[in-house]
């Protein structure tokens, strides 16, 4: 190595180093970390939170629809408060007409379980109390008592909304807006379609799987 | 005969032609940069980072964005700017139990953030895993089949805005950051498109704009953020962001109101009563590859 060679090296790097520290931008900025006080047990917050209720009529779809447009339901009450239901009929899976869409699936629960004989106009819990329509969550946490647990505390269930109530409303999901009552079990869907692949070798070729893997 | 006064010498002459040609070669091997200043504007290259913007800087700049946007996109948007809260940590928690798989999240994702339609981009990459396994090495986040398959669990997958996140150790040009409220954001237009972040990240979290992203006018979410959702050029990398700006302003991610399982659950982690705080007091959480110290903010749990 010639002597000077050393020294041009040297400058090359320092004007390479001047160049590339302009392009970096100041330092990151400091992440937050106080902890903030906890809300007082019960204290409001600036905006509500709204259960999303289902719909009003306890009944079953009538297969037309009504003036508006929607299906038309028939409250229970309109023919079982004279027709009392027969036994064999319990989970209302072999019976057409108004109670085509009914059948039960649900563990061994009946039409009884929950509705309350005779008319079945509100529902009851299994000490025979009665519960609104509006608070049928009740009825769910008798025997689903973890989730309704996690519900409670807003860790089961969807919603949408705001996170932060003091600067909006929430609405929340009822147990019936994803389960069925008499289906509980979330039916299988088709998932949406996936993005075009990018370790795809060849078209049509399979891709290859494990993308996290490592 | 002194070395100066010699006539050149064949060795002289092959050096110099070799340095000729390893010239000529590197210039050639740049001359890509020189391509895109055409389509630039003086304005658009002296823009500054996102950090030294002054307010009127920010101004002219989101004026601009939102007008190349109505000419590109043929759509009024508004891009904004919002910061992040005091004392706020945003912080995802994900039941791995609830989770079927269905890939609203990500479709969602699509929507929200004006992605490219053509791809069918998203942040989001669900996993389906062998049930009681959890062997990423054999997940496989390319299924089509109806979900949930009876003996497969589901993992949805995106930035999990570590605390120590490595794809903005490895930027050479600080354009992604961490942001106080924890969201790791990218200056779109000071990103110079390396992917190095993108090979950085554990989780596969950021994607990379490989053309102009086409979205037809009818569907561009016009609420934009320049941090966030805003329509990114060509050539730069992109990742989540939580939806920030749906969240600065205390709104729910986009992923989180379209899961229909109910298996998110988001919030603020420097409160103590908020709901994520919630799953990791009251469940066993863990989070993606621990081992490798990128401290995530995204919790996996389980329930009955």
């Amino acid at each position: 190595m010639h002597r000077g060679e050393g020294e041009r090296v040297w400058a090359i790097a320092l004007a390479l180093g001047a160049a590339a520290g302009c392009f970096g931008g100041p330092d990151p900025r400091p992440l937050a970390r106080d902890e903030v006080a906890p809300r007082a047990p019960g204290a409001a917050w600036a905006y509500p939170e709204e259960l999303h209720r289902p719909y009003a009529v306890l009944g079953t779809n009538a297969g037309v629809d009504d003036a508006n447009g929607k299906p038309a339901r028939i409250p229970c009450r309109v023919c079982h408060d004279r027709l009392e239901p027969k036994d064999e009929n319990r989970y209302a899976l072999r019976i057409g007409g108004f109670h085509a869409g009914v059948a039960i699936e649900h563990g061994d629960l009946t039409c009884r379980s929950c509705h309350e004989p005779p008319r079945f106009e509100g529902f009851r819990l299994q000490d025979g109390r009665p519960v609104a329509y509006a608070d049928v969550m009740r009825l769910c946490a008798q025997c689903h008592g973890l989730q309704a647990r996690d519900w409670q505390r807003g860790l089961h269930g969807g919603m949408t909304g705001h996170w932060d109530r003091d600067s909006g409303p929430r609405t929340r999901n009822h147990c019936i807006d994803c389960h069925h009552a008499h289906r509980p079990a979330i039916p299988r869907m088709v998932p949406a379609p996936l993005p075009l692949p990018r370790f795809q070798d060849e078209p049509g070729q399979a891709a290859r799987t494990g993308d996290l893997d490592g | 005969m002194d070395e100066r006064t010699r006539p050149l010498r064949r060795r002289t002459l092959l050096k110099a032609a070799a340095g000729a040609v390893g010239v000529a070669a590197a210039g050639r091997a740049f001359s890509p940069l020189l391509g895109p200043w055409d389509s630039l504007t003086l304005d658009e290259v002296l823009q500054r980072h996102y950090s030294e913007l002054t307010p009127e800087d920010k101004e002219r700049v989101f004026r601009r964005l939102e007008e190349k946007a109505r000419q590109d996109y043929g759509v009024a948007v508004t891009i904004s700017d919002p910061q992040p809260r005091p004392r706020t940590k945003f912080g995802y928690a994900l039941n791995l139990s609830l989770c079927i798989g269905c890939r609203q999240c990500a479709q969602a994702c699509h929507r929200e953030n004006n992605h490219d339609r053509r791809t069918r981009n998203t942040y989001i990459t669900v996993m389906e895993i062998g049930k009681g396994t959890l062997d990423l090495s054999r997940a496989n986040s390319r299924y089509d089949h109806p979900v949930p398959l009876p003996d497969k669990t589901y993992m949805p997958v995106q930035c999990q805005q570590c605390d120590r996140p490595p794809c903005t150790a490895v930027c050479p040009v600080r354009a992604t950051w961490k942001e106080p409220d924890g969201i790791v954001v990218v200056d779109y237009d000071w990103c110079i498109g390396c992917r190095y972040c993108e090979a950085a990240c554990p989780y596969h979290a950021r994607r990379f704009n490989w053309a102009k992203p086409e979205v037809p006018a009818a569907e561009v979410n016009p609420d934009q953020a320049y941090l966030s959702n805003r329509i990114r050029p060509a050539g730069t990398m992109e990742k989540c962001t939580f939806c920030l700006h749906r969240v600065r302003m205390g709104r729910l991610p986009a992923c989180l109101e379209a899961c229909p399982a109910g298996a998110r659950v988001f919030g603020n982690l420097l409160d103590p009563g908020s709901e994520v705080r919630q799953v990791i007091a009251t469940k066993r959480v863990y989070v993606l590859k621990e081992g490798l110290g990128t401290v995530p903010s995204f919790y996996y749990f389980f329930t009955v």
